[in-house]
This record gives structure tokens, sequence and C-alpha cells, in this order.
């Protein structure tokens, strides 16, 4: 799935309230940790995956499908981190 | 620990109650351990099991009456037990005269008498109140303190940081300065009071400008002695690795004095203006009081978007 500098991958979120604004902030914060530009997409609305009101506003809800796209030097190791946040359901017990 | 000693509560309520010492005779050396006042009125009608000797015992309408109309083996008894306990002072409360055994028996036991006239109840509570502060718990810290739309906030963070520079800025929009560089804070019950050092007033140290007298260059209107401080604001240098507040979901607080209030941590960097910054956060505590979550309605909001918004995928 990668392109020259580039990663993408999809995903569907499950934890059970959605990217609200706790989760949205974890993963606001580990994107900010890389130099990668890390965007989100759901839908046909993409937003930049840095900025925390980018991230709340895509309003993700559970089982809702998101697209995350990575370019830059550190793109494999930040969609890393990412893929186990978002698997890890952002540390949320239930 | 005791909180103060007789001559001092005498000292300081003097004028306040309109004090008169019935028993000149008796040093007022005596401690007073509790900020509590107790009227002994169970203990003239002999009941001791629990007796709260160490406060100052208040004589009402109720306990004088009763004294009065006590007569023979119980009053020798009961009063031989009264006095027979380290009490600190009695004040007799309304102008109301003692009887002579009474008084001989304080003196005896080193007991000092004082007489005020005012009512129990005024009589009470002002006691109440003083040896309460006398006994507060303070501290001094190196920090300033200012009053931004009537919200008391401590400005903390290490010296150069831009506490007084802050202060001033505020002062210039409209606020109040209460102290800078050093503030003096006691307890009092569940509420922190701060203060200036008396010596430093409502001066402030200026890098590039040295001393200068906020009062006299802004007016009256630009200071203020004391304020209740609910909000502590620290500012910090930039740090790169540090993760700082994004969403204001998370309450902090900041402990003095075993009290905790509210605590803000704001990065300082070129460009920011710490000022409007820090009379936002006075603007959203005030909210915070009147029961306005911001965050926390943003984000239920948000969860309830994504909530009607999977229903409506599950009908499709």
């Amino acid at each position: 799935m990668s392109t020259e500098k580039g990663v993408e991958k999809k995903f569907v979120i499950r934890n059970k309230l959605g990217l609200h604004a706790r989760p949205a902030a974890l993963l606001v914060r580990v994107a900010n940790r890389f130099k990668s530009e890390i965007t989100l997409q759901k839908g046909k609305q993409k937003v930049n995956g840095k900025s925390i009101m980018g991230v709340m506003m895509l309003a993700a809800g559970p089982g809702s499908h998101l697209t995350v796209y990575i370019a830059g030097p550190d793109a494999v190791r930040a969609m890393a981190e990412i893929e186990k946040l978002i698997h890890n359901n952002f540390g949320e017990k239930d | 620990m005791p909180y103060l000693s007789v001559q001092d509560l005498f000292n300081g309520m003097k004028d306040q109650l309109k004090l008169v010492l019935l028993t000149p005779a008796v040093p007022l050396t005596r401690k007073i351990h509790s900020p509590e006042i107790h009227r002994p009125g169970l203990a003239f009608s002999g009941f001791y099991d629990y007796f709260a000797f160490d406060c100052v015992q208040i004589l009402g309408k109720t306990e004088i009456r009763f004294l009065n109309q006590l007569k023979g083996r119980s009053r020798e008894t009961n009063l031989k037990r009264f006095f027979s306990y380290r009490i600190p002072c009695i004040v007799v409360a309304k102008q109301q005269s003692v009887s002579k055994d009474f008084l001989e028996q304080s003196i005896r036991s080193g007991i000092p008498v004082f007489r005020s006239p005012f009512r129990t109840a005024r009589v009470a509570s002002q006691v109440t109140v003083y040896v309460e502060r006398a006994g507060a718990p303070e501290t001094s810290l190196h920090a300033t303190l200012v009053d931004v739309y009537g919200v008391g906030i401590l400005l903390l963070g290490k010296s150069g940081v831009g506490k007084s520079e802050c202060a001033l800025e505020l002062v210039e929009r409209g606020h109040r300065l209460v102290a800078d560089d050093m503030v003096e804070i006691r307890a009092e019950g569940r509420l922190l009071m701060g203060r200036a050092n008396p010596v430093l007033g409502h001066h402030m140290e200026i890098r590039g400008l040295g001393i200068i007298d906020v009062r006299s260059i802004f007016g009256v209107g630009a200071v203020l002695n004391q304020k209740r401080i609910t909000l502590a604001v620290s500012l910090e240098h930039w740090k790169k690795e540090r993760e700082y507040e994004r969403l204001g979901l998370e309450d902090r607080t900041y402990k003095l004095l075993g009290i905790g209030i509210p605590h803000l941590i704001i990065p300082v960097r070129p460009g920011r203006n710490i000022p409007i910054l820090v009379e936002t956060a006075a603007l959203t505590r005030r909210l915070n009081l009147m029961g306005g979550r911001p965050a926390k309605e943003f984000n239920q909001k948000l969860i309830q978007t994504m909530h009607s918004s999977v229903q409506e995928q599950e009908v499709d």
C-alpha cells in the first residue's frame, strides 16, 4: 500500500463512543511526535491529523471507516503508532 | 498547637467587643487551643461526661440565669468541678453581672473573666472568627497575585519567565494587582486568601525599569489589598517534549496549605500574548463557577452527533 514516500491504511473505529475528545487528543498527541504529514479521511472529509479540532470535526463514531495517509521521513513509524492506538481502542476499556 | 494566648485575644478583641477584665489579678497567659467557643450550660448542671473546656467559655443569658438559681450542694460541686478544668478564659455577654463566688473561684483557679456589652451570638461569632484567623496556617510564596475580572489568580513560574510583566499588562488592561514577587497566603477555613507583604506593598520590580509603584502610577483602582485565590496559573518556557493541555477536560489542581485550587500551565514563547490567555482563563473559570463546562459540553455534543449518524447508517 505504500507509495514512494507515503503510506495509506484503512481503519474501522471500534471504541464505544467513537473519536470523541479524549481519543482525538491521544491521536493528535501521537501524530505530533512525527515530522510526517498526517491526514485523516472519513467519507469525503479530509483533515490534518495534528489538529485536534480537525480530528474532532470528523465525528468518526463507532463503526466508521477512516483512512490515514502519512507522508514524510518517518511515515512508516508514525503509521505503526497510530495503528496501535486505534487497535487498542485508544486505551478505553470498552 | 495553640492558636493564641488569652492576652492576644484580649488585645485583638477589646475594642471590637468592648471587653472589660473582671479579674484584673489573673494573668492572661493561658493558651487557646481550639477556634470553637463553648457555652457551659450543661457543665453547670453537672454533666461532665464531655466538656469542651479548652475553648473560650461564653456565658449568655441561659448560663447566667441557670447559675443564679443554682443553689446549695449542687452549686458547690458543679462549680468546683467546672473550675478544676484548665479553661483558657470566660466571656460574659450582654453586660450581665456575675455572682461574687463565681468570680472568686475563677481568680483562685487562674481563669480570667471578661465582660462584653454585646449579645451572645455576636460575641460567639466574633471570637470564633478571630481565633480561627489567628491560628490559620500561613505561607509565603514567590508568585504574583492579580484580580482579573474578579477572579484571584496566582501567577507562578520561575524568576524571569515574565510574571511581573504579565501582571503589568493586566493592570494596564484594567485589572488589579494584589502582590508581586512575594505573596502572603493564609488558609481561612477552606479559602485561600492572598495579600502583599506589608514592606513590598504594591511595588513591582520590572527588569529594565527598576522599582515602580503601581498604586501611584495607575491609581487606587488598579490595586487591591487582599484577594481570595481561586486559580493558579503557572507560566513556563515552552518545552518541546512536554505535552500541554489541549482539551480542558482534565482538572489539574495546585495544593497550597492543604487546599486544592484549579491549576493551568501556560507555555510561554515569543509572540504568545500571555495576558490575554490569563484573561480568558479567568473568564473560563468564572464560567465554570456558574456551572459551565465548555470542553465537556462540546464533547457531549460531538458524541451525540456521532451516535445519531451511526443510527442512520444502521437504518440504511
